[in-house]
């Protein structure tokens, strides 16, 4: 019992009862709760309400609510998108010269014909879509 | 009380599944069962009537949208009131309190000046002692000694073992009788 702080005097005991003494002092330095003063029907239907509004809230009613923002990113992400893809996209005449390369290092290396001019007919394809959009 | 306690735990579990499902209207209720309960905690926390109806509202709203993370395998209650008290801590830190009116004193009689110059000197001694004690030691012994709470009541409300909250309490309440020795052996 030397140090009863540690020890948890009180914790292990039963139930104590009320200090009523105490009580009465604290009570007149801590307000009671004016439970007589609240309008419990008028509080009770303004939660209400409030938790109506909260449950009513769909998933478009989120999209509304982030529109402002999600417009103005969303242009931006485009031009980014339509900046990186003019940078990156060949010149018609890179992509020929590395068709043409291909298609000699496929012929000097002993490919079949059919093998070679399939890649010529791939290369030629995909340069058109590239270069010169699809084709009619 | 047991029985109370369990019938109201089933009632809550009830309304629980049925607003989980959708229905909206079963909250009313949940709403008119711990409305009072909660008003009270709230008024311990932020001392204004009219901020506490603020926080039983936002506790309640807050209840609805996380009602998902709630246990229904734990009583209800106890998890609004942790909301009530979370909340209600925030709220006390970051708001001032509203200027208006003093609440009205419900019991208002005439003392004499000696009884009010004695009442006075024990409430400044009592609120002197009350602010050395810990925020947690002070609700305990107030949900103790002032709302008539029990210590398992106190524990399953502030997440504490009812262990826990009769040590808190006895080291509350011997602090505040050594602070108001004085009254205690009948001097003041």
């Amino acid at each position: 019992m030397t140090n009863k702080r540690t020890l948890g005097v009180g914790a292990f005991g039963p139930e104590p009862a009320h200090d009523p003494e105490l009580g009465a002092l604290l009570r007149g330095v801590i307000d009671e709760a004016p439970m007589d003063s609240v309008n419990w029907a008028r509080l009770a239907a303004r939660i209400g309400e409030r938790v109506a509004v909260q449950a009513s809230d769909t998933w478009w009613s989120y999209a509304t609510r982030w529109e402002r923002r999600v417009i103005p990113i969303a242009i931006a992400a485009g031009i980014a998108a339509a900046a990186a893809l003019f940078t990156s996209t060949a010149s018609a005449s890179e992509v020929q010269r590395t068709t043409a390369s291909a298609l000699a290092t496929e012929v000097a290396g002993g490919s079949p014909a059919e093998d070679a001019a399939a890649l010529f007919a791939r290369s030629i394809t995909s340069t058109v879509e590239l270069s010169a959009g699809v084709p009619e | 009380m047991a029985d109370e306690r369990a019938a109201a735990r089933e009632r809550d579990a009830l309304l629980v599944a049925r607003v989980r499902a959708g229905d909206v209207r079963a909250f009313d209720a949940i709403v008119h069962a711990y409305m009072r309960q909660a008003f009270q905690l709230a008024y311990r926390v932020v001392g204004h009537r009219e901020d506490a109806e603020d926080l039983v509202q936002e506790s309640f709203l807050a209840a609805h949208q996380y009602l998902d993370s709630y246990d229904s395998e734990r009583p209800f209650g106890p998890w609004l009131m942790r909301i009530v008290l979370n909340r209600g801590s925030n709220l006390r830190r970051s708001r001032t309190r509203r200027e208006t009116e003093p609440e009205v004193d419900a019991v208002s009689t005439a003392p004499s000046a000696l009884e009010e110059s004695e009442r006075s000197e024990t409430r400044v001694m009592l609120t002197r002692a009350l602010a050395t004690l810990s925020e947690r030691q002070r609700m305990i012994v107030t949900l103790f000694d002032v709302d008539g709470m029990t210590s398992s009541e106190i524990g399953d409300m502030l997440d504490l073992s009812a262990g826990t909250v009769r040590w808190h309490l006895h080291e509350a309440r011997k602090i505040l009788r050594t602070a108001l020795s004085s009254f205690f052996n009948g001097g003041v």
